[in-house]
């Protein structure tokens, strides 16, 4: 049995893999994604590309970009054609760059070096503001050297991580100051740090030096409530992880890695994997708390419409099969069948309307499972009949009636067991036409589940909510299969190993 | 005569007279065509004969709907000049309406209009949410003051056409792949079939929905892409299945011994045996689409704006729970279609899936569950 289950669950990593792909590939080809509404390439747009990581090639990254790389290049237009774009990107690389665009100006001929040198300057003002810069611009580049010869030992991973740490535990302005002096160099620590740490009172100075050393929003102050610093700790979490290889080198075995991690897909997987599936682009909530809060309910409906359906579904079918071809038989058939045609949102107008003005209304879960259930009950009906009527068949069945065993005891002792097995495993495929459905009821009863939140996020294109809603669901039917072929094969011992050829080897 | 010579003769003999007898003796056909079997289910059952009946009139209405709603005559006279459709040439077309026509003509004018006198984006201001029968509106208007009616007819055009295109495409799509999987075994049938197991876990509402969402234009094409996308595995896994089933037989072997090429195998003797299931999915595919197709016109989401759709119809007697027309008409069309494609399908399901028909029935002792379950490609029937 164990070794089944493990099986199966070997089985189910290559569809994870297809399912991340499919998702992926629904990120990148849909030509929407990073443009403005009128598909022009804006700035925000620009932003939004990074966002979604567009800027990385889509599988492997020959070539991928850390502050070395970003500052050296934006050094080397600047000393060619002195690019204000280049400028402005070497002083947002910041302090992260400067231990490879100090020595790099040594290599450069004097006029290059000025230049390069007062491109410096903006980090030099942000990170101590009490620096006395020389006035003449020819002095720039002796500055920096002397600059450097007095910082180099700030500018290691080991004294920074040890500033943040002293600051996030005794805070103090010296400390805070330390901190500043190696600019956009210090991100990765407070990062590091701030994972670990749990004070809010402490995360929220971290959060401030974010936003002190680079400018963007949202400033934290240490006086804001907890719930805005978390706020804020999403946002600046989410920032760090698409522009993290900004201010960080790398180095060794991170070569490597980075080769495949910093690509598209890479950073798309890794995402999914940690749980971080992005910010909402409608109201900046992260995707993982609003799935958090949204698909028990979700869940929920469905599987008390699923309980429903079975507690009705399986004595009809026992009934009907014992009754074949009588009037009840006859009836029930058509009843269902006519259940099972009627599109689920004519079944939630006409709820609707039966339930106008009863307490039932507002209990939108109640009446949503119960729309799912009636059109569920007709599918698994039809298939436990059918299943019924193959164990009727069976010999067992012919010798129970044979010594004299009551028509009940043979139904529900010898037929339910056998019969029941096929109309569980039904649920695994029919999980995904339920999650469909709960959508509309959802729309329908406004209930504010997965389906409900979706939709909304279609009205205010939420690109990030609807890519992930497409994961979830298919890692919910993945799973749903999963479960129902391991119920499935717990209930038949037969059935094991085979299982899962079995459903692809037949109807 | 050397023995090398000897041996070439009789293997050119037999290869002739093998190729005669592959040629004289058609494979068993356990099932006949799919075609065939469907018009034999169509004539033994009533209900299944209404159903498609009911599907072919509204696919006639959809194509035909030029004729059936619009506010231009069919064929006039008008000021002397006969035009014949001026529906479908509004431009050149003198006669804007039928008030317009009437106020205009001339004593030997004459005109003949569609049955429904309103075109399906026509507004009339003067009835919102009409009850039927209310100003010529037979059907009532919904909150625009639009023809519910003439909305129907249009409505079966985008369902149908939909229904229609996405199931040749996804029957297509799943016989190709199904019937590949199923021949060739190994890594093919490995990466198809993942594919399927994929792609059949997403659900389809919801990635048509984000799709359709997404897409910058959103159109009825890029509906029924998405819906096929995720629709052929249930076609290509019975397909699958199917040829799994097949291959087992003796004339495969027998082609095999004669040294056809697999591709004419699978094309000659393979597919036209295996085909069959799929047409139960494509029929019930259908239904499918014209679901998945009303439920987003319900929503209002994913469709190009005014486009007549029986979801959408629906969607509005949210704003008016009283006007009842909005609810009864748009619903009915789509339970009749998708009653009747679901009556097709079981009729043709009847004849040739096995699992869901009443087993005590047919005295033939093959229960096919037991063959499919171990049919391999390698595996013997006996």
């Amino acid at each position: 049995m164990l070794g089944y289950v493990f099986r199966r669950l070997v089985w189910s990593i290559p569809t994870l893999f297809g399912i991340s792909l499919l998702a992926f590939v629904l990120t990148s080809i849909l030509p929407v994604v990073g443009y403005g509404q009128d598909n022009t390439r804006t700035a925000v747009g620009e932003d939004q590309r990074r966002k979604l990581f567009l800027d990385l090639p889509r599988f492997i990254n020959t070539n991928p970009l850390d502050a070395r790389a970003r500052s050296l290049r934006a050094a080397h237009q600047i000393a060619t054609d002195d690019a204000p774009s280049a400028r402005t990107e070497i002083s947002r690389v910041g302090g992260a760059g400067l231990p490879h665009v100090i020595p790099y100006l040594d290599q450069l001929t004097l006029a290059e070096r000025v230049r390069v040198a007062s491109a410096l300057v903006p980090i030099a003002l942000r990170s101590d503001p009490s620096l006395h810069l020389p006035q003449e611009a020819n002095e720039l580049p002796g500055f920096w050297a002397r600059y450097w010869d007095d910082h180099i030992l700030d500018f290691t991973p080991v004294a920074i991580e040890r500033a943040v740490k002293r600051y996030t535990t005794y805070e103090g302005e010296e400390r805070r100051r330390a901190i500043l002096a190696v600019d956009t160099y210090a991100l990765d620590a407070i990062f590091r740090v701030l994972y670990e740490t749990v004070d809010p009172l402490a995360r929220a100075r971290l959060l401030a030096l974010c936003g002190d050393i680079t400018g963007l929003a949202p400033h934290v102050s240490e006086h804001d409530d907890t719930t805005t610093v978390e706020l804020a700790a999403g946002i600046w979490r989410e920032w760090w992880y698409v522009h993290r290889s900004d201010f960080i080198t790398y180095s060794g075995t991170d070569r490597a890695i980075v080769v495949v991690s910093e690509t598209r897909y890479g950073k798309w997987v890794s995402r999914v994997f940690s749980g971080e599936l992005g910010v909402s682009s409608r109201d900046g909530e992260a995707i993982a708390t609003k799935l958090a809060r949204y698909a028990p309910v979700t869940l929920s409906a469905i599987g008390l419409a699923l309980l429903l359906s079975y507690l009705l579904a399986v004595p009809l079918g026992l009934l009907t099969a014992y009754r074949k071809g009588e009037r009840v038989d006859f009836v029930s058939a058509g009843v269902l069948f006519a259940m099972y045609s009627v599109p689920i949102f004519v079944y939630c107008e006409f709820l609707r309307h039966v339930f106008a003005g009863s307490l039932l209304v507002h209990s939108g879960v109640l009446l949503s499972a119960f729309a799912m259930a009636i059109a569920m009950t007709a599918l698994l009906s039809r298939y436990q009949r059918a299943s019924v009527l193959d164990v009727l068949r069976q010999d067992y069945v012919r010798t129970a009636v044979a010594k004299g065993a009551s028509p009940w005891r043979v139904l529900v002792v010898h037929v339910l067991r056998n019969a029941v097995i096929p109309t569980i495993s039904v649920i695994g495929t029919q999980f995904p036409s339920l999650l469909g459905s709960a959508f509309v009821v959802e729309e329908i009863f406004r209930v504010h589940g997965l389906g409900y939140e979706t939709l909304r996020a279609v009205e205010a294109h939420d690109v990030p909510w609807l890519v992930a809603i497409v994961t979830v669901t298919a890692l919910i039917t993945t799973l749903a299969l999963l479960v129902s072929d391991i119920a499935a094969a717990i209930l038949n011992p037969r059935l094991k190993a085979r299982a899962i050829w079995a459903r692809w080897g037949r109807v | 005569m050397t023995g090398a010579d000897r041996s070439s003769v009789i293997v050119d003999l037999s290869r002739r007279t093998m190729n005669q007898a592959a040629r004289l003796a058609m494979p068993v056909l356990p099932y006949a065509n799919a075609l065939r079997i469907t018009m034999s289910q169509l004539k033994r059952h009533a209900l299944a004969r209404a159903g498609a009946l009911a599907v072919v009139w509204l696919a006639m209405v959809g194509v035909f709907a030029d004729f059936l709603a619009s506010p231009a005559p069919l064929l006039c006279r008008f000021q002397g000049h006969v035009y014949v459709l001026p529906a479908l040439t509004p431009r050149t077309s003198p006669i804007r309406n039928r008030d317009h026509y009437q106020v205009e003509r001339t004593r030997e004018d004459w005109a003949i209009f569609p049955p429904v006198g309103f075109g399906p984006e026509d507004i009339d201001p003067k009835s919102v949410y009409a009850p039927p029968l209310e100003r010529d509106h037979l059907l009532g208007t919904d909150g625009q003051g639009r023809d519910v009616l003439s909305r129907i007819v249009y409505g079966a055009r985008t369902s149908i056409t939909a229904g229609f295109f996405g199931m040749l495409a996804f029957a297509g799509i799943g016989i190709v792949l199904g019937a590949l999987a199923g021949f060739f075994g190994g890594t093919t049938d490995a990466v198809i079939t993942r594919l399927m197991e994929t792609l059949s876990a997403i659900p389809s509402l919801v990635l048509v929905l984000v799709v359709q969402a997404l897409l910058p234009q959103a159109s009825t094409y890029t509906l029924v892409l998405t819906i096929v996308a995720t629709q052929w595995t249930d076609v290509a896994r019975l397909v699958r299945a199917e040829v799994h089933q097949v291959l087992a037989h003796e004339y495969v072997l027998a082609a095999r011994a004669l040294g056809l090429s697999s591709f004419r195998i699978l094309r000659r003797h393979v597919l036209p045996n295996a085909i069959a299931p799929a047409v139960v999915a494509g029929t019930v595919g259908v239904a499918t689409i014209v679901l998945i197709e009303s439920s987003l016109g319900f929503l209002r989401v994913g469709l190009p704006k005014d486009t007549a759709s029986w979801g959408e119809i629906l969607s509005q007697c949210r704003a008016r729970p009283d006007a009842w027309w909005l609810i009864v008409f748009p619903g009915l069309c789509v339970f009749v279609t998708v009653v009747s494609l679901n009556l097709v399908g079981e009729a043709l399901r009847d004849a040739l899936d096995p699992r869901l028909r009443d087993a005590s029935e047919s005295t033939a002792p093959p229960p096919r569950e037991v063959d499919r379950e171990s049919a391999l490609p390698t595996a013997a029937s006996s």
